[in-house]
């Protein structure tokens, strides 16, 4: 049985709801508990929890600490299409935008590799747009196979593919899968997601689950903040979460909370549905207080101020100096971005900003060797 | 003054202090540097996923450049493995890169609570005992597989107090001191331990060291905690070789046994 099968969206409802009208003393039990379940967390995500913001990010940073040490973990992102035949609605990769498009050759990908490990990254993230016929997994998978060369830790975060596809990737040195569900709600994803294959709910839900079928080690969900009730999605995450935890225990479980961003679909978020900074506090400590070790990422769609001040509360990786576009590490003045990135430090002063804090940016944290390469 | 007969004997080496140190978690290399000088351990576990192990130099991966060999032993781990043939592969790999023969044992096919896998741990030991490592092996509180690694011939058994980075203490104490007293090789407690007071108990009861990591690394200073660290092991060490009452052993009898009068 997977996750779909699993899946109880009223439950998530439910607890948004409870969430959203949780009392004082609700807050106050759920931030002091010692068995922490999804009453707990959903209390720790109320309106009423705000005034023990501070105490929450006492209880998370010393969590954090014990399981990750006073480390960063650092990666990089690297586009390689922004080739797309969906539509979602708030993309800047979606099919009617008209943006410059690129595929690189693997000639371009390997000159992107090397100039990301030039910059210091050991732990990359493949990023494509999905284009069946532009954009196939034989090109991924050689992708893989160039980014492996050089980095210790590569992860993919591709179009959805089944299990036979993400072995070939395992075999190839991929060590991890990010997939953002992007929301939880079936009929929210049919209106943000009307063409393509993308369309298909079911498909993408279980495709954190094929991927550690397959022997991925690192397995990424999140949902995409500004589509829908966020206390919902982020419940129905965790959800997701303890899922995998449970059917699926090689794979390390991580979640990254993006928030909406300006991108060329020119779409606009309803204000309620977007987290503010106080609240994407508020997720990150009431996640790490109920998932001891859960990986945590924030990435550069965030603003300095906000990293900053994330770093050791619960967060465990970070990207920096991303690009968003194909080419745009070799090539800053390349083909179209999916999106704006909002914190543009370089890769040494970002380290550098981890160090002051008292924490060590963390390049490489896993070993080809490990995985028979 | 007396000559220090007690000495610790691990894999045919001596060791000066009965505390060994983990070198991960910490806030910067010069830290854990630090914090490895004041603790005057005699032995530093590495994470060889953390290290470049290939010919060429990694900047970014170059936490064996903070270690000092000359102080203590460096004994590469295995943590990261999910299985025994990974962890021999990186084993082998290890040993190709001149970190020698020592090697701490850790299969762990949960990356949560890094709880080590007793039947993969086994079958890793069997092979790289045969091909001259001097496996410590990091192990549950399991006496039984304490003794199937002896008979494998390791070279220590690491049984954890609690999970890694708990900093709860010796919460396996009962099957710790079953251990210690079937152990024919060194028994080392390890993760788990938060305080100088639950080094100075595993010691108490008999262990003839402890391995420390998060509770230094995290610690404020950890230079001042892993001083802190030093004294309790050789606190335990002193109390468990001179304490009056044997409270604290399984073997305990008591002192005016009840059949005295038969003799």
């Amino acid at each position: 049985m997977g996750f779909f099968d699993e899946f109880k969206p009223q439950d998530a409802r439910g607890l948004s709801e409870m969430s959203k009208s949780a009392s004082r003393a609700d807050a106050l039990r759920a931030v002091f508990s010692k068995r922490v379940g999804f009453g707990e967390f959903a209390a720790m995500l109320s309106p009423a929890a705000d005034e023990f913001l501070e105490v929450l990010a006492r209880r998370s940073k010393e969590i954090t600490e014990r399981n990750f040490g006073k480390t960063m973990r650092m990666f990089v992102p690297l586009y390689v299409s922004n080739e797309c035949v969906n539509n979602c609605k708030y993309c800047g990769f979606a099919k009617r935008n008209n943006i410059e498009r690129k595929t690189l050759t693997l000639g371009e990908v390997k000159a992107e590799v090397e100039a990301t490990h030039k910059m210091g990254f050991r732990s990359i993230l493949l990023v494509s747009g999905e284009s069946p016929k532009l954009v196939n997994l034989g090109y991924i998978n050689e992708c893989v196979k160039i980014a492996a060369e050089k980095f210790p830790s590569v992860s993919v975060e591709i179009a959805p593919s089944p299990v036979a596809v993400y072995r070939g990737f395992v075999a190839d040195g991929c060590e991890g899968l990010t997939v953002f569900q992007e929301t939880y709600d079936s009929d929210v994803y049919k209106t943000m997601h009307p063409s393509g294959p993308k369309s298909n709910y079911k498909w993408r839900l279980g495709t954190p689950e094929r991927a550690a079928e397959a022997g991925m080690r690192v397995v990424g969900l999140g949902p995409l903040f500004g589509l829908n009730d966020w206390r919902f999605e982020i419940i129905s995450c965790a959800m997701h979460a303890k899922f995998l935890y449970k059917n699926y225990y090689h794979a390390r479980v991580g979640i990254s909370l993006p928030r909406m961003r300006p991108a060329e679909s020119r779409f606009v978020a309803r204000d309620e549905f977007v987290p503010n900074d106080r609240d994407l506090v508020k997720i990150v400590c009431a996640l790490r207080i109920f998932m001891e070790h859960l990986a945590i990422t924030v990435s550069t769609r965030e603003p300095r101020f906000l990293r900053d001040g994330l770093v050791g509360l619960g967060v465990t990786q970070m990207s920096a100096a991303s690009s968003t576009k194909p080419g745009g590490y070799a090539e800053p003045e390349s083909a179209g971005g999916q999106f704006e990135i909002n914190d543009n430090r370089s890769v040494e002063d970002f380290a550098q900003m981890i160090r002051s804090k008292g924490y060590e940016p963390v390049w490489k944290d896993f070993d080809g060797a490990l995985a028979g390469l | 003054m007396m000559e220090n007969t007690d000495k610790l004997i691990v894999g045919g080496r001596e060791f000066a202090s009965r505390l060994f140190v983990g070198t991960g978690k910490f806030s910067s290399n010069k830290a854990m540097k630090e914090a490895l000088a004041q603790s005057g351990a005699s032995l530093a576990t590495v994470s060889l996923k953390r290290a470049s192990l290939g010919a060429e130099k990694d900047e970014n991966a170059d936490i064996l450049d903070f270690l000092e060999p000359s102080k203590y032993l460096v004994v590469p781990n295995t943590a990261g493995a999910l299985n025994a043939g990974e962890a021999v592969r990186i084993a082998r790999l290890g040993r190709a890169a001149g970190l020698g023969d020592f090697l701490k044992l850790e299969v762990h096919p949960d990356p949560n609570y890094l709880l080590p896998d007793p039947i993969e741990t086994l079958k890793a030991a069997e092979i790289l005992v045969k091909e001259g490592f001097k496996v410590l092996a990091y192990i549950n509180a399991d006496p039984c597989l304490a003794m199937r690694l002896q008979d494998a011939g390791v070279a220590a058994v690491m049984p954890l107090g609690a999970p890694i980075g708990t900093n709860r203490g010796v919460e396996t104490r009962a099957q710790i001191e079953i251990i210690i007293e079937q152990a024919r090789v060194p028994v080392v407690v390890d993760a788990g331990i938060g305080l100088p007071s639950h080094a100075a108990e595993a010691m108490e009861i008999g262990a003839d060291a402890v391995l420390v990591n998060t509770a230094i690394a995290i610690a404020k200073d950890p230079a001042k905690m892993a001083r802190a660290f030093a004294q309790a092991v050789e606190a335990g060490r002193c109390a468990s070789l001179n304490a009056a009452f044997a409270g604290a052993s399984v073997k305990a009898s008591p002192t005016s046994p009840l059949t005295a009068f038969l003799d």
